[in-house]
């Protein structure tokens, strides 16, 4: 995306490059440390362990490669700031979901995890987030119980008496 | 004739009215995601995977494949009207498009772009119609070995999708290949990196992955510098072509419609390709090239037929051979997948009702796809006012209702998450996800099928370069690899992947 010109020559290295090339070494390690646990086999007949490990040594063979070539590159421009309240509120939301959408119910949980994605962009306010999610309560309701019979409960049985089935 | 008879079988599929309104359905959802610029087909079609899981096989590929080709017809509109590519193949169309637009020309643009697609489309579909067949006979002859440097060719050529280093691009796809490895061996029943979760005996879920990906993602990336969109023409005028302008846009059309057909073929992002090499062709054919650039209304007829013309072509692979050009049609192999069918050679004879009722859906979609976008234009300019803010809640629990309803298994929606984090700091780090997803996809094919090729030879190594057909097929892709590499051609690829989504 950017370009940005070179500073300092080549002593500034692509720290782009070299995360990515630990990154790949790092799974690769896990995995075919992980790997070594089954059975190998002969190429004639290969075990369970055989694929995984070669992969695993191909993936850190090239995760190494980039990491050697960030070494010796100009960095490149950072992007944008990283999101930090996005990736941490929309994680939220999603175990929200996870852990208790069975219990809540489908109208609950879409509203409560709607409310809280909603407040990752920092435009929204605190009345438009809740605007956005129960006009996606009420969408999702018709969208996925009315059209596609869901099989979560609209209301789950954490409300009790309120229950609809 | 044999082709006549099984169109005929394919319309009666597709004419059925679950499949009509699933058709409709479908393109209308294309359209939109290619007018929303932040979400592409690819983040869609994964969305809405787990919901096609409860449909009939063919509704839900006619469906999903309505969302594929729908979007190159929606990302014109952006790309015309606010110089805003909505996919990364309309990027050439703003070129004079959106110039056209600024002379208030915008209708003859919008119109000229419409027809030149339904053209292109249609004949596109004609040519997998009548190509298909005789592929997939070729194919039903291969044995494990050529099916094996087959998966390694899609492989590699998935490397010229990838917008950057061809290394990042080939650990990428290790990376798939190996996240494709979890789950139970199928030969000895072994559960692989499954970490005790029992939930992971079947694989890691191809929809929390795609999802996380490709939408989760990308909505992080989006997050970090929230813009506004400005629409500045709201009102579109003179939607019929003069005669003068026809005259001018048949050639382009026509001569846009035969390249994208073959590069659509090709794998790797032949659409975005097409567009480009189009763009150019006309540039250069052209008797005044200094209008280029200031609202040619050829370069708005070239590159869009282009680009339709292959978005419809690349189902060619994916129908006979069973390998998907690029990510969303690695989507579409998932949902073949999760229907219980391999898609591949034997689905033309298999299940004729599904190959010819897809093919035929595509025309029926196309005519749909002209009335949505001409005559309804102004719906879809006011689409465009919609903020981000509002969009980005609704694609999350979308996708989560949808990751959960599959097996209504809490693992799925937090694995959505993870594969976002991974998937934002990839990209983050100039690694593109597409190879990723498609290695994923592929991984436990290669896999099976070099491990029974290996089998049937003894253990010997060397019959994958014996053979002849496999041969050839390692060779082309080992070509893949130094192509990407070389000099020239990386320069190219960086013009051509200026605004990839």
């Amino acid at each position: 995306m950017s370009d940005t010109p070179e500073q300092d020559g080549a002593t500034v290295r692509s720290y782009r490059d070299i995360t990515a090339g630990l990154i790949f070494l790092a799974l690769a390690i896990a995995f075919g440390w992980e790997s070594t646990n089954y059975e190998m086999g002969r190429p004639v007949r290969m075990g369970p362990g055989f694929i995984p490990l070669a992969l695993a040594l191909m993936l850190g063979a090239l995760g190494l490669a980039v990491m050697l070539t960030g070494l010796n590159k100009h960095g490149e421009g950072d992007s944008g700031p990283v999101p930090w309240r996005g990736i941490a509120l929309v994680g939220v939301a999603l175990v929200l979901f996870g852990a208790f959408g069975r219990e809540l119910g489908l109208v609950p949980v879409v509203f409560l995890c709607s409310f809280v994605t909603a407040l990752a962009s920092v435009r929204n306010t605190l009345s438009s987030a809740l605007g956005i999610s129960a006009a996606l309560a009420v969408v999702c309701w018709v969208v996925f119980k009315l059209g596609l019979g869901i099989s979560l409960s609209t209301i789950g049985p954490v409300f009790g008496p309120l229950q609809i089935f | 004739m044999d082709l006549l008879s099984h169109l005929t079988l394919g319309f009666e599929t597709a004419f059925t009215a679950t499949n009509l309104l699933w058709c409709f359905v479908g393109v209308l959802l294309g359209t939109l995601v290619g007018v929303l610029p932040g979400i592409g087909p690819t983040a869609t079609i994964a969305m809405l995977l787990p919901i096609t899981f409860t449909f009939a096989p063919v509704t839900a590929l006619i469906m999903l494949s309505g969302i594929y080709y729908g979007a190159q017809y929606g990302g014109s509109t952006t790309a015309i009207l606010i110089n805003l590519p909505g996919e990364s193949s309309s990027a050439v169309t703003a070129i004079d498009g959106y110039q056209l637009a600024r002379k208030g020309r915008a209708g003859t643009a919008l119109a000229t772009a419409a027809l030149g697609s339904f053209f292109a489309g249609s004949v596109a579909t004609m040519i997998l119609a009548v190509a298909a067949p005789p592929l997939a006979k070729v194919a039903l002859n291969f044995g494990a070995a050529e099916y094996f440097s087959l998966l390694v060719l899609g492989l590699l050529v998935s490397i010229s999708l990838a917008n950057g280093s061809v290394l990042k691009a080939l650990a990428m796809i290790a990376l798939g290949l190996m996240l494709g490895a979890v789950g139970q061996d199928v030969t000895s029943g072994t559960p692989r990196f499954t970490l005790g979760f029992s939930e992971l005996y079947g694989g890691i879920s191809f929809v929390s992955l795609a999802v996380g990906m490709f939408g989760i993602a990308e909505i992080f990336k989006n997050l970090e510098n929230e813009r506004t969109r400005e629409v500045g023409i709201s009102k579109v005028t003179g939607l019929m072509l003069s005669k003068a302008d026809f005259r001018r846009i048949v050639a382009p059309v026509l001569r846009g419609t035969a390249l994208g057909s073959i590069l659509g073929i090709l794998p790797g992002g032949g659409h975005i390709l097409a567009s480009f090499a189009s763009y150019s062709a006309e540039k250069s054919l052209s008797k005044n090239p200094k209008e280029f650039g200031h609202g040619a209304i050829e370069g708005v007829a070239g590159p869009e037929s282009a680009n339709n013309a292959a978005a419809q072509t690349s189902f060619i692979p994916l129908l006979t051979l069973g390998i998907p050009a690029h990510p969303v049609m690695a989507l579409i192999l998932g949902a073949f997948i999760l229907q219980g069918i391999t898609p591949g050679p034997n689905v033309i004879n298999d299940q004729p009702a599904l190959f010819w009722g897809i093919i035929a859906s595509m025309w029926i979609g196309n005519a749909m796809l002209v009335i949505l976008n001409l005559p309804l234009i102004g719906l879809w300019v006011k689409m465009l006012t919609i903020p981000y803010r509002v969009l980005f809640p609704a694609i999350v629990i979308f996708a989560t209702i949808g990751c959960y309803s599959i097996n209504s298994n809490p693992l799925d929606v937090y694995s959505v998450f993870v594969f976002g984090v991974l998937g934002y700091v990839l990209i983050r780090l100039g690694c593109e996800p597409a190879p990723l997803l498609l290695g994923f996809v592929l991984g436990p094919l290669l896999e099976e099928n070099l491990r029974r090729a290996m089998i049937i030879s003894r253990g010997d190594a060397t019959v994958f370069l014996t053979r002849p057909i496999s041969a050839t097929l390692l060779a082309l892709g080992l070509a893949c690899v130094i192509v990407a590499v070389l000099p020239s051609i990386r320069r190219r690829r960086k013009e051509v992947f200026v605004e990839d989504d």
